[in-house]
């Protein structure tokens, strides 16, 4: 299903924004659906390197056009994890916490069958998850977050 | 912004390739030392593996943006002089858009008490590849 380049939902804040830690953002995460695997590990942004249109980062990647991706170009060589940074507004709303989180998560869940197997090439690795390409995982993922704060509101069936 | 960089690297936050790319990008050409020298021996391995691979003009990245053709020149030539020690089973390698000062190619070493120079294993993580495509 293709969507919009962005999440159609707007996101309640939490009452008296209050601001959860990572630890209580992936706990909250996982429990409105959102499967994290353990090989992954959230940081909030504190040098303010995401934009205002950026809710989430995982890893750069950078490498000669035509060269392959593969999933050890995500790890962390000291964590032995991917590493995902969050705007930190987003710690202020439960429901940015689970689309942002959904969406990370879809994208990286997709990726990884490609990337632990042969690979793909780093305008391939661009193409599924950068935003300006309608259908690709991206796309796909946000509309899997719209679904995600439907049914933490309780207006969609599981 | 070097200090936040590197701890983000330390706590995971980062990969190590993140950190050298970044910091590539921030590197002033006259003075590369000042990014370069707090940098762990690991994102110094990462940085000196990506200034071979890289080719002028012909580098993607997923976001972010890359480093200049002078700023991986730099980085390249101040690592080979003072932390390549730190790097075992690594030379000097030379890149296409290397140049000498004489604009001649310069010879390996030979002659009594040398070995012929060995090739230069790359320091690449297990399982990644750089095969190129096509």
């Amino acid at each position: 299903m293709i969507s919009g380049q962005f999440p159609k939902q707007e996101w309640w804040p939490n009452p008296d924004r209050q601001t959860r830690t990572i630890e209580e953002a992936v706990a909250i995460a996982r429990r409105f659906g959102v499967q994290i695997p353990d090989d992954v590990a959230f940081f909030v942004d504190e040098v303010g390197d995401l934009d205002a249109n950026t809710t989430a980062r995982g890893p750069r990647v950078t490498k000669p056009a035509g060269m392959i991706v593969v999933w050890s170009d995500l790890v962390h060589d000291k964590t032995g994890k991917v590493p995902f940074r969050i705007r930190p507004d987003i710690l202020t709303s439960d429901e940015a916490i689970v689309a942002v989180l959904a969406h990370e998560m879809y994208e990286l869940e997709q990726l990884r069958p490609l990337l632990q197997q042969d690979g793909i090439s780093i305008e391939q690795f661009g193409g599924l998850t950068c935003p300006g390409n309608p259908g690709n995982y991206h796309d796909e993922a946000w509309e899997l977050a719209d679904v995600m704060v439907k049914r933490m509101r309780g207006e969609e069936n599981r | 912004m070097m200090t936040s960089l590197v701890a983000m690297y330390q706590k995971g936050a980062i990969t190590a390739d993140h950190l050298a790319v970044e910091c590539l990008h921030i590197i002033d050409p006259k003075a590369p030392a000042l990014v370069l020298d707090p940098l762990p021996r690991e994102v110094i391995m990462r940085m000196i593996e990506f200034t071979r691979q890289y080719i002028p003009g012909g580098m993607v990245t997923n976001y972010g943006i890359l480093p200049a053709l002078d700023q991986v020149q730099a980085a390249k030539k101040w690592i080979e002089e003072n932390r390549m020690h730190e790097i075992h089973g690594l030379e000097p390698e030379r890149n296409d858009w290397d140049n000498d000062q004489s604009g001649l190619p310069v010879p390996d070493p030979v002659g009594p008490g040398q070995s012929p120079r060995p090739s230069s294993p790359s320091p690449r993580p297990a399982g990644s590849k750089a095969s190129r495509l096509g």
